[in-house]
């Protein structure tokens, strides 16, 4: 298929693609021109033409290459803190709303507490208003019945008749006997008025009727007429206090006499009574007598009073102008133990609903005599106003406590009803609201000073845990390893999600040197290139001082762990590691640069780009600069490393170069090819001793893989006391160990190896790094 | 870590129209997408696939001075990527396939719903030689297909660097796509 049909193919193609699947064909053949290879292929091609990807495209990143922008994305909590951080706005907002909920509740407590006094002040109206209205409509059924009474047509005829007899008779007995004498006889007939008075007199109430003429004489009365009965009986006299009521009544009025005493009968503790009079008329209009009814006050009238009441403490009373109690009060118990009230005396018409001007209940005492005491306020308004009325801020009631109350004036009845109950009760529902309103809020504030604290620690926490996990754009993962310079974490970049190792170099107080010596080291380390060199890619400082370096990351194995896990290593395999690790050594040397740590736990044998067995020499951090005006200060202070892996030169504190690090790798080959030390020793000090004196012993002796004979003598001569015995430089290594005969170590040897224990060196591996951690 | 002033200049004198400074590129994005992709074709990343967005994408910042590099340039800079993804995953997936059979390769078949991954070796091989062969029916389209799967470009990206439209990426992309499923059909030996 040349280059130009393919090109007709696409045209072809998609060109059919345009058309319906059914019209494809035809339209193809047309095209073709009889071309029978070239239909074929597209229509081939066509039936291979589907929508789904063909290519699994990973999820990608966003393709802006924007700038790096730091973004934790590690820690479950960091994140969760640092969002609560980043809502900034929503926790502004939800204050606002605070705010405007609290507003809100304020002025629904407000109109609640509104709708509640209206409430209160309605029930109290209402009880006062209904106490006032069945005491009009009894007494104006009382009257109806009175009136009708005293319309009776043979009524003045016997007020007459009696009127005439009475004054016919000088003498009070005689006169008295006459009177009985017609009342019995009339009282006697099957049908008299005398006897129909009677009659609508009986009724529950009522405590008897009289007849009185306009000299104030009892012309007739009914039985059950109390005190009056029993010293003024008919034809006596009634008490000359009572005349101007009866003066009234022959004027033409039907009147009502309030509760009062019994002013005949004071000495003999009657009881008071009231009364209604109307005047009963000739059929020429003139008045010939008084009919009254006479009621008892603890009857119909103090029920009307007591029906209607509020809550425990409300009561309503009547009262007269001069403030005078007309109805019995609740609260003659508390009364009569107050003084108030003498012993035995019921509060109506013998207590003057006075005010102490303080609460009597809680041990007030007052300054004045309680008749002495200024009316309530509700009597004196209810009493100067002669109107309706209400207090419900409060006043003090005849017991000093503060009631609230409705009062109102009877013109036409001549007293006063009020309706009162102590302020605390009513206006416990709003105490209730505004307490559970102070609650509601005291929690809101609460609340809200605890998010404004959480808040507060949280933004702190995130910081500080913000400023512990990140560095720069690398977000600290887990700590690999701690040592005595510093720590070295695995940590992420932010952006690239790649992972790397950080070393924190602590900054010791005050050791300004030190800190100088280490960035310089860095700054060396980063400069070298090489491929089995652990590769420096950042540094920088923390904002306490401390230094850290960023480097490549690598999950392989040290020499150390592999040595440990595997056993000594075939030569050939020896061999390779040592070139890389000679190699990374040589620019080193060239650059002037010495590690002065080498061992097997600073090789790192990995993996790399699908290579097995890549040695990466690690932790540079100790190299040291033995460029001519660096030595002096190189050598003497800074002893550090292991005793096994120096060079004596390195132990006598004399100046080091590279051969040191040459005895070191000696050393190292040592272990990888026997698994022992080359020298012995169990305390850094017999170690130390060992390497200074004792002679170097060949590899071969101990190894349990044939040791090829120019491997054992590169070995024994690296380990050479006297550096001017061993191979002069990396390259000279290198050269030997081009020499070394026998087999090499292929990558199929490596991934063959691996394969068979890579997964249980690198378990064995973890486990014991993660005992070294657990004992840090 | 600096950029390579050497890349970001390479990729100056490719914008400009030197053509030569592609292949003075490629060591450089190679190495470093080499490195970088070691990791994955490592498996380290049990559960992660292959991404070669992100891949390039950390070449890109890592060798090259962003600041100094336009659109055009990054265009270039992710059709140099695309060829050196390329040689990289088939190079590793060849030493796979050596290590693990011998040098034998199954041959792969593609059912009509199922894709090609970068995660398996077998794949990867399987579009390489398919898009040498592609190569000599229509560069441009081979082109399209190894910046799709090597380097994970959209339609829009692959347009920018081919310098083409999207409209004419679309037409290429579905018949290359169709051929590639042609190929691979087991039923059609081809």
């Amino acid at each position: 298929m040349s280059t130009s049909s393919w090109e007709r193919i696409q045209e072809l193609f998609s060109g059919a693609r345009e058309l319906p699947a059914g019209e494809r064909a035809a339209w193809l053949q047309q095209h073709t021109d009889g071309d029978a290879e070239l239909l074929r292929e597209v229509t081939d091609l066509l039936a291979h033409d589907l929508a789904e990807p063909i290519f699994e495209t990973p999820q990608r990143l966003p393709t802006a290459l924007a700038p790096i922008a730091p973004q934790p994305r590690d820690s479950a909590t960091v994140e969760l803190l640092l969002g609560l951080k980043a809502h900034r706005t929503t926790l502004i907002v939800l204050g606002l709303s605070i705010v405007v909920l609290m507003v809100v509740g304020m002025s629904t407590r407000s109109l609640m507490q509104q709708e509640i006094t209206d409430s209160l002040r309605e029930q109290l109206k209402t009880v006062r208003n209904l106490a006032a209205l069945s005491l009009q409509d009894w007494l104006e059924d009382e009257r109806l019945v009175l009136s009708r009474a005293a319309s009776d047509p043979e009524l003045p005829h016997v007020a007459q008749a009696l009127t005439e007899l009475s004054s016919s008779v000088g003498d009070d007995a005689l006169r008295r006997e006459a009177i009985q004498g017609f009342q019995d006889a009339a009282r006697s007939m099957p049908d008299s008025a005398i006897l129909r008075l009677d009659l609508a007199a009986n009724r529950q109430d009522h405590d008897g009727w009289a007849l009185i003429s306009r000299e104030g004489l009892l012309l007739a009365s009914g039985e059950l007429i109390a005190g009056e009965q029993r010293r003024n009986g008919p034809g006596d006299h009634i008490h000359p206090d009572n005349m101007p009521l009866v003066s009234r009544a022959f004027l033409g009025e039907g009147l009502f006499v309030p509760p009062r005493h019994n002013l005949a009968a004071q000495q003999t503790g009657a009881k008071p009574y009231m009364a209604m009079l109307e005047p009963v008329r000739r059929s020429d209009g003139v008045v010939v007598a008084a009919l009254a009814f006479i009621l008892d006050p603890a009857g119909r009238f103090t029920s009307t009073l007591t029906e209607a009441r509020m809550g425990t403490s409300g009561e309503t009373y009547a009262f007269d102008a001069d403030g005078l109690m007309l109805s019995n009060s609740l609260f003659e118990a508390q009364l009569t133990g107050l003084g108030l009230l003498p012993d035995g005396l019921e509060s109506a018409l013998n207590l003057r609903v006075g005010d102490p001007e303080g609460n009597l209940l809680t041990g007030f005492q007052p300054d004045a005599l309680p008749r002495d005491f200024k009316l309530t306020a509700a009597v004196r308004r209810a009493r100067d106003e002669r109107a309706p009325g209400l207090d419900f801020e409060g006043y003090r009631d005849y017991r000093g406590v503060t009631v609230v109350g409705a009062w109102t004036w009877l013109d036409e009845l001549g007293f006063g009803l009020v309706t009162e109950i102590d302020r605390d009760e009513a206006h416990a529902p709003l105490v209730h609201l505004t307490q559970a309103f102070v609650i509601l809020l005291g929690l809101v504030a609460l609340g809200v000073a605890g998010v404004l604290i959480a808040v507060g620690k949280a933004a702190h926490l995130a910081s500080a845990i913000d400023r512990v996990l990140r560095l720069g754009q690398y977000q600290l993962v887990e700590v690999l390893g701690q040592g005595g310079m510093g720590t070295v974490y695995r940590a992420e970049h932010a952006l690239l999600q790649r992972s790397v190792a950080i070393k924190v170099v602590r900054r010791t107080r005050g050791d300004n040197e030190n800190a100088l010596r280490i960035e310089r080291e860095v700054t060396m380390a980063s400069r070298l290139t090489h491929a089995n060199t652990i590769e420096v890619y950042d540094c920088g400082h923390e904002a306490n001082g401390d230094l850290y370096y960023v480097m490549e990351y690598l999950d392989g194995l040290t020499v150390h762990e592999l040595v440990s896990g595997a056993g000594p290593l075939p030569a050939a395999r020896v061999v390779h590691l040592l070139r890389q690790a000679v190699s990374s050594l040589r620019e080193a040397h060239r650059m002037g640069l010495v590690h002065r740590d080498i061992k097997p736990a600073n090789l790192m044998v990995c993996e790399r780009g699908g290579i097995p067995d890549v040695v990466k020499v690690l932790d540079f951090g100790l190299v040291k600069d033995i460029s001519a005006d660096a030595i002096d200060e190189g050598v003497t202070r800074h002893l550090s490393g292991t005793p096994l892996y120096m060079a004596p030169e390195r132990l006598r504190n004399q100046p080091v170069d590279g051969r040191a690090d040459l005895f070191a790798l000696g050393a190292t080959g040592f272990v990888m090819l026997t698994g022992r030390q080359a020298h012995a020793g169990t305390t850094p000090a017999e170690m130390a001793a060992a390497v200074l004196h004792d002679e170097p012993s060949s590899p071969g002796r101990y190894a349990p893989h044939p040791v090829p004979k120019e491997l054992d003598e590169l070995i024994v001569a690296l380990l050479a006391p006297d550096r001017e015995d061993r191979p002069a430089d990396a390259d000279a290594v290198l050269k030997l160990l081009d020499q070394v005969s026998g087999p090499t170590w292929t990558e199929d040897d490596a991934h063959a190896f691996w394969e068979a224990q890579g997964a249980r060196l690198r378990q064995a591996a973890s486990t014991r790094r993660l005992a070294i951690q657990a004992e840090l | 870590m600096s950029p390579e002033p050497q890349a970001t200049q390479y990729l100056d004198e490719l914008v400009q129209g030197d053509g030569s400074a592609a292949e003075r590129l490629m060591p450089l994005v190679y190495t470093e997408l080499q490195r970088i992709a070691g990791h994955y074709l490592r498996r380290e990343n049990k559960g992660h696939t292959l991404q070669p967005t992100a891949l390039v994408h950390e070449a890109f910042l890592k060798i090259v001075d962003q600041t100094r590099v336009d659109w055009k340039g990054r265009a270039h800079f992710l059709a140099v990527c695309a060829q050196a993804m390329r040689r990289i995953l088939v190079d590793h997936a060849r030493t796979r396939n050596r290590k693990k059979r011998g040098g034998g390769r199954a041959r792969v078949t593609l059912d009509e719903h199922l894709t090609f991954s970068l995660d398996r070796e077998d794949d990867v091989l399987a579009v390489d030689e398919a898009l040498d062969k592609l190569t000599e029916l229509n560069e441009r389209h081979a082109r399209v297909v190894e910046l799709r799967f090597f380097a994970g470009l959209d339609v829009a990206e692959v347009a920018e660097v081919l310098g083409v439209s999207k409209r004419t990426v679309e037409a290429d992309w579905t018949l290359v796509k169709a051929w590639l499923r042609r190929e691979f059909s087991p039923d059609d030996g081809a």
